[in-house]
């Protein structure tokens, strides 16, 4: 869903790069807290696999087509800060150099794909593993389950900016964005839940949300071999 | 270094060489196949909006054409050649790779 340009507003064009600039101003401070040496390698991998399960777009029916987003896998691997970074610079790659996404709703689709499909949807997804027992078998459905949400949202605030920016009315994009990428996350899911699922298990202690989460209670030792 | 600590050290570069892989068989040997078909936006502005309402003409221009690599082709293996699509998939994978990396090593937890 890379917004092109022309769609948007100059208003929202600016309000959505303001949003997303402050994200990435505190996702520095925060991943300078947070994010350990040993997931920087990771950090490229996730940009690799990010950028290149991109462009298998999947035929999802009726002549639409989709693609993986990949905001939950590399915040639930590398942690919020560090995976919207890694997000910022997957769209901004993009967008540059292979003309997928316009500049000028850059701002837009970080904040889209980054902010309120990885980061926010990563807190959410937390906030609910909290209430679980800690075991893989529930972390790995939970993931899936927060890719698929993650696809639906951003669908969604791509629907209100574009309607806010005059393109489209609400009561129109909405419905269809909404229920074209809820079929969309489905894809999303199998293979969020796939990756999650075998870096879990090979190295538990790779997976940020898994071994590293504040809020988990992972202070506790368990890593390599929980 | 103890054996688990070996063990780790082996099951760590394997985990990153098999996402790494996987990244550069996607991009190389499977973007060809990749569905052509408008993606989920794309065909809200086209066709998933009543007739009078549709957008897709909006975003024709884009402002800078400068881009070395558009719609994910090289220029000069031509915009429709599966090899065109294959070099730029894997020329993007890479560069993602080096620069999440130096990006991550700028964002670490500082010293203590």
């Amino acid at each position: 869903m890379h917004i092109p340009d022309g769609f948007l507003s100059t208003p929202v064009s600016v309000a959505t790069y303001a949003v997303s600039a402050a994200t990435g101003g505190l996702a520095v401070y925060r991943a300078k807290k947070y994010f350990a040496d040993r997931l920087v390698p990771m950090a490229g991998v996730c940009a690799a696999f990010i950028f290149a399960a991109q462009m298998m777009n999947f035929p999802i029916g009726g002549g639409t087509s989709g693609h993986f987003l990949g905001a939950v896998l590399a915040c639930v691997l590398l942690g919020p800060s560090a995976g919207f970074w890694v997000m910022a610079l997957v769209l901004t790659v993009q967008s540059l150099l292979f003309a997928d996404g316009g500049i000028t709703a850059l701002g837009a689709n970080v904040m889209n794909m980054g902010l309120i499909g990885g980061v926010l949807v990563y807190f959410i997804l937390t906030g609910i593993l909290k209430l679980f027992p800690r075991e893989k078998k529930v972390f790995i459905g939970a993931v899936g389950i927060a890719s698929w949400l993650s696809v639906v949202l951003a669908a969604a605030a791509c629907s209100l900016e574009l309607s806010v920016s005059g393109t489209i009315p609400f009561r129109i994009v909405f419905p269809v964005m909404t229920t074209t990428h809820a079929l969309i996350g489905v894809g999303e899911a199998l293979i969020t839940t796939a990756v999650t699922a075998y870096v879990v298990n090979a190295r538990p202690d790779l997976v940020f949300a898994w071994s590293e989460e504040p809020t988990l209670g992972m202070s506790r030792e368990v890593l390599a071999d929980g | 270094m103890g054996k688990k600590d070996m063990k780790k050290k082996r099951t760590f570069s394997a985990v990153v060489i098999v996402l790494l892989a996987l990244s550069a068989i996607i991009a190389f040997f499977l973007s060809p196949y990749a569905s052509g078909d408008p993606d989920g936006l794309e065909w809200v502005a086209e066709l998933g909006v009543p007739e009078d309402m549709t957008f897709i003409e909006k975003g024709e221009e884009a402002v800078w054409e400068g881009s070395p690599l558009p719609d994910y082709s090289v220029p000069a293996l031509g915009e429709e050649a599966n090899i065109s699509v294959m070099v730029a998939g894997v020329v993007g994978t890479l560069l993602l790779f080096c620069l999440g990396l130096g990006m991550a090593m700028i964002l670490k937890k500082s010293e203590k």
